[in-house]
């Protein structure tokens, strides 16, 4: 009897430990789920169809982003450009058509091309000078700037009708911009934990002296994690012009220090080696939901500055929390 | 092997004399040669002032030059030691914007003396440091994080304080402050200066700024020789917060008027300037003359490219070019000076 109970003790604690393990692994998909049960309570049209479709497709851009700056900060790194690149791929995208008689799919093409070169550049730079990500991507950040504004000025080119269709369109009564978003992270999920690549980016991030030693083509990697991070900045930013239509020189300023924000908030460490492609999602989804709650609450714009840098605080301090009881 | 006493006190001598050969001068030289961001300022204008002759008056340099680049080199001076331990502050373009309206609005609406006003605009930007560095000792949570969304948090609070409203015609005793000139000598850099010293003296001979470089170059090390981290940790991030109020405060009495705009975008440049002037965001080491004088090339940047007629696009392109440019070029003579040393080495030992 004394046998049997306690290894039904035994049994038990396991799967106490095994809920445990998996709320806190999770644990910023629940302050997800609270949030959005407090935002319920607070207003009626929080929970109506529409309302969450809007949230999904506000919150697209940001994901992807944040899902290329999952994948730099899991290198241990940071990409401070990805703004830069977001910018560049608009306005390109928009004004190469409008203004100077490009075919939409060259245009798109070229600030492809252009974006990945960005990427690859800063992978090389940090790499091979071996310099600080913040700094590199920082200059790099107002080199892109300076030179994509220099060529929009202050016109407000409007968005081609394949990237149009892209942002606003729907297949099925799904948006495609919902779509591509599920696909990007899917493939980002795919490449971080089935492929040498993820294994690569994680060993990057946990040791980088014990990955070189090991074998990881520090160089080669580095320069994919960069071009990938601006790859996927490359989508959100035409997802992005596609959505809103028209876009002029400040486009993606915004977007800079939201995404790796998102990341983290998503749970996805500062310092490299820990997180997930679904992180970016839960962290873009939580500032949305905020963003969202306290708009329907018809607060001022600048209490809602308030409540996300509050939120971004909070999220992380229950984070902190939590790693520090383990 | 030296085997005898007598031996060895002469090799004693030898690396003694060895070591005092260095003259005045040459350390001098040498000290310039690591401020290679001299140089580049040097360059950039000499450039400047042969296509500009307003840039070459002395009253330009003193007006356009260094009474704004003023407000960065304070911010910097701070960012040296912040970045020093290994920190990040991304809030003090905030900081600066949230304590120079309290500070303001305390003699502006609630009649308090001017100087009291300061005080209360600088203890404002303390405790905003003290807040980032709870979240950050306490918490253990990364800087970058803390003081991102101390940043979004200090620009909404300001922006609900101010309501959006620019106050105008602020006190001509507290508009001096920020244009006034002792000696033609502009206040705000003759506050830079006193400044300088007194970080300079506090980086460089106290434990304050011998800690800083130890937190940053090893954090647990540090820890477990004694140094009570987050202490000292708390110390620098109140710092920090002491000099952007400072700076927010000077930007204010400039402009004479109170501005939501105030400080925006302040972080990247004091991380810029403090980068290029040569200290690592690795930690462990920093120099505050190379911020300064990095903070003043950015600002000669600014303002000389734009005499030459330079569209501002452009010139963000400029900086960020150098920035990168800049920090590869350092790198590269770095590996080329380690790799000659390396050689010099091993040319001794083989002898």
């Amino acid at each position: 009897m004394t046998v049997l109970s306690s290894i039904k003790d035994v049994t038990h604690r396991k799967t106490y430990q095994r809920i445990r393990a998996f709320v806190f692994e999770n644990s910023m998909f629940f302050v997800l789920l609270i949030l959005m049960g407090i935002m319920g309570l607070v207003s009626d049209k929080f929970f109506t169809t529409r309302n969450l479709t809007n949230i999904l497709i506000q919150n697209c851009t940001v994901t992807i982003v944040a899902l290329g700056a999952t994948f730099v900060l899991i290198s241990g790194g940071i990409d401070l450009s990805i703004g830069s690149i977001v910018g560049m791929t608009a306005v390109l995208t928009c004004g190469l058509t409008q203004y100077n008689g490009f075919q939409e799919w060259q245009a798109i093409l070229l600030s492809l091309v252009l974006s990945i070169c960005v990427g690859m550049l800063n992978g090389w730079i940090i790499t091979r000078f071996k310099l600080e990500p913040v700094v590199v991507t920082l200059g790099m950040w107002y080199f892109v700037q300076g030179l994509f504004q220099n060529y929009i000025q202050s016109r407000v080119p409007t968005a081609p009708p394949f990237t149009t269709f892209l942002g606003s369109g729907s297949i099925l009564n799904l948006p495609v911009i919902v779509l591509i978003t599920v696909l990007m992270v899917i493939l980002g999920h795919i490449i971080l934990s089935k492929t040498l690549l993820g294994r690569w980016i994680y060993a990057m991030g946990g040791n980088p002296v014990s990955a070189k030693l090991s074998g990881v083509p520090i160089l080669k990697a580095r320069m994919i994690v960069f071009s990938l991070c601006a790859f996927f900045a490359f989508v959100s930013s035409i997802l992005m012009s596609g959505r809103i239509y028209a876009v002029d020189a400040n486009a993606g300023s915004g977007i800079v220090f939201l995404a790796p924000a998102a990341a983290v908030v998503g749970g996805t460490s500062l310092f490299g080696g820990k997180g997930r492609a679904i992180n970016a999602v839960i962290g873009a989804l939580i500032m949305g939901v905020i963003a969202n709650g306290l708009n329907l609450t018809r607060l001022s714009f600048f209490w809602q500055q308030v409540a996300v840098g509050a939120a971004i605080l909070i999220a992380v301090t229950i984070d902190a929390i939590q790693r520090r009881r383990d | 092997m030296p085997s005898s006493a007598a031996e060895i006190e002469l090799l004693g001598k030898k690396m003694k004399n060895k070591n005092n050969n260095k003259s005045f001068w040459q350390e001098l030289l040498q000290n310039i040669v690591k401020l290679r961001i001299l140089v580049v300022v040097v360059v950039i204008f000499t450039v400047i002032s042969i296509y500009s002759p307003t840039f070459r008056k002395p009253s330009f340099f003193l007006e356009n030059i260094l009474r704004p680049a003023s407000i960065i080199c304070i911010i910097s001076l701070g960012m040296t030691i912040i970045l020093a331990s290994r920190g990040l502050d991304l809030s003090v373009g905030s900081n600066a914007a949230l304590s120079s309206t309290i500070g303001i609005m305390s003699f502006m609406a609630f009649k308090l003396p001017i100087w009291l006003g300061v005080i209360i605009g600088l203890v404002v930007g303390i405790l905003f440091g003290l807040f980032n560095a709870f979240f950050i000792t306490k918490l253990r949570i990364a800087p970058f994080v803390v003081t991102l969304a101390t940043m979004t948090l200090g620009r909404g609070i300001n922006l609900l304080l101010s309501g959006n409203l620019f106050t105008y015609g602020l006190p001509s005793s507290f508009r001096d402050i920020g244009r006034g000139s002792i000696f033609s000598i502009p206040i705000p850099f003759v506050i830079v200066l006193l400044l300088w010293a007194f970080t300079w003296y506090l980086f460089n001979r106290t434990k304050f700024g011998k800690y800083a470089c130890a937190i940053g170059s090893n954090e647990s090390a540090a820890h477990v020789a004694g140094v009570d981290v987050d202490r000292y940790k708390t110390y620098f991030y109140m710092y920090i917060g002491f000099l952007s109020a400072l700076a927010g405060l000077l930007i204010s009495a400039r402009a004479n008027m109170v501005a939501v705009t105030t400080g925006l975008g302040y972080e990247l440049d004091a991380i810029a300037a403090v980068i290029l002037g040569g200290t690592s965001m690795a930690g462990g080491s920093g120099t505050l003359t190379g911020s300064i004088i990095a903070a003043i090339m950015l600002t000669i940047l600014d303002n000389g490219l734009q005499l030459l007629g330079i569209s501002t696009f452009i010139q963000r392109a400029i900086v960020g070019l150098i920035i990168i440019i800049g920090l590869a070029y350092a790198a590269w003579q770095d590996e080329k000076a380690r790799k000659v040393t390396r050689l010099q080495m091993a040319q001794k030992y083989q002898k």
